[in-house]
């Protein structure tokens, strides 16, 4: 029999950090076989101070950030605008970098061959999308709310909606895969996921906000959706 | 301000993130020796991991990172950058060249390496490493080797198949347990530390 795993010699360190969540949060049960239990080698400097890749994107096209026009016809669901600005820790806007997204339809079903919910796939709706920041580290997406849907980590429990979010800053450990929430939303409390943030101010800066600025009339509600990647080996340190 | 925390790619990321051709780091006639780089991702139990991605970054093979520009960003040239997902045997694989020693800014140099981020379902942040080229003599200098217990450098080593042409390195990333990879802290501000400039 498999012996409990031991408590990473780690968690009390990265729990000063207090930034990003552990990688063993038992409540998410899929990190328990897969996070690492031998201590972490300190960040050397020859990998922090590297730039981010140039990553071969130069065919990302306008209707790449509507998801909503990728197919014959609109997708079914509730048409909503994402926009925000990408920054580094020092608030720095980040231009000319990479987002991709991708999400559930408004059903909660993504397209991926390995989702076996039973809510139906929308044939005008792949829920992959890719955008640029532009000069001031703006983005802005349109697409259809995604639905919650069910997940087998525990009984009963269902994913708050959310839109997955791939991200490139500046530097190489700039690098960030999140998740963006939506206010409200009562299965926030019971997500192992959206928990495993250890601090209170991380886990309400995944929530994008509604904004009328951003909602555009007879149209589109609008969330507002701000991203702070670390800074890159050029930034100088806080005083 | 406080940067935004990571949470998992979970397990369905595969049509949004990996195109046909991103494991190809080093498309046919870039200089340099071609090499496939192979191998799986497994778990505590040694089970296959299904639903990972690897991202590569490497510099040309002559240790250089390649500089940002537009021909670099329309993808026609080589960008040092792959990614690759696991299959239904957690089996990754990159087309890619042998890199090249990185000098480094006290004259010494880094022994060839890739820098590898690993993503999965699971995975609540990337885990960070590198892998190494076993048998190269660089590797005794290399400053970052230098800092892991030698014990578990091993675990950062790729192997070459034997007889393979092109050559083929094998690197296995065992997330936990038993030759448990070598991983490096990623939490922390990372912009170099006061003591320690870059
Ligand atoms: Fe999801």
């Amino acid at each position: 029999m498999q012996s409990i795993p031991k408590r990473s010699p780690l968690a009390g360190s990265e729990a000063n950090e207090a930034v990003d969540p552990p990688y063993q949060a038992d409540a998410y049960k899929s990190t328990i076989l897969r996070s690492p239990r031998e201590p972490l080698v300190s960040m050397p400097k020859q990998i922090a101070s590297l730039r981010a890749p140039v990553y071969g994107y130069g065919d990302v096209k306008p209707q790449d950030a509507d998801l909503t026009r990728q197919h014959a016809a609109e997708p079914q669901g509730e048409r909503i605008i994402v926009a925000g600005r990408l920054m580094d820790e020092d608030g720095k806007p980040i231009p000319n970098a990479l987002i991709e997204i991708w999400q559930a339809n408004s059903a909660g079903r993504y397209t991926h061959k390995g989702d076996q919910h039973s809510a139906p796939l929308d044939p005008n709706f792949s829920g992959n999308g890719r955008v640029m920041t532009d000069a001031n580290g703006a983005y802005r997406f349109v697409t259809i709310k995604p639905g919650a849907y069910p997940w087998r980590n525990h009984a009963n429990a269902w994913r708050p909606a959310h839109i997955h979010f791939s991200l490139f800053g500046m530097g190489y450990l700039s690098r960030l895969v999140t998740q963006m929430y939506f206010p409200g939303d009562p299965l926030l409390p019971l997500d192992p996921i959206f928990n495993s943030v250890p601090n209170e101010r991380g886990r309400r800066a995944l929530i994008s906000t509604f904004d009328l600025e951003v909602t555009e009339p007879e149209w589109a509600l609008g969330y507002r959706f701000d991203i702070v990647l670390r800074g890159d080996g050029a930034t100088p340190m806080e005083k | 301000m406080q940067r935004s925390a990571s949470q998992t790619v979970g397990p369905f990321f595969l049509e949004a993130l990996i195109h046909a051709g991103d494991e190809v780091i080093a498309k046919p006639g870039t200089a340099g020796e071609p090499i496939i780089l192979e191998g799986k991702v497994l778990d505590a139990e040694g089970s296959v991991v299904n639903d990972a991605f690897l991202e590569i970054f490497q510099a040309d093979a002559t240790g250089r990172y390649v500089a940002d520009s537009a021909e670099a960003r329309s993808g026609s040239r080589f960008t040092g950058f792959g990614r690759a997902s696991t299959d239904k045997l957690g089996t990754f694989r990159f087309t890619t060249l042998y890199p090249g020693a990185v000098p480094a800014a006290n004259g010494g140099s880094e022994a060839p390496h890739l820098d590898v981020m690993v993503f999965a379902r699971g995975l609540l942040k990337p885990l960070v490493t590198r892998i190494y080229f076993a048998g190269d003599v660089l590797n005794a200098q290399d400053p970052v080797l230098a800092q892991v217990p030698p014990n578990r450098r091993a675990t950062l080593e790729a192997r070459r198949e034997p007889g393979s042409d092109p050559a083929v390195w094998r690197f296995d990333v065992r997330l936990q347990g038993q030759d448990e990879t070598v991983f490096f802290d990623f939490s922390g501000r990372h912009a170099c530390p006061p003591l320690n400039p870059c």
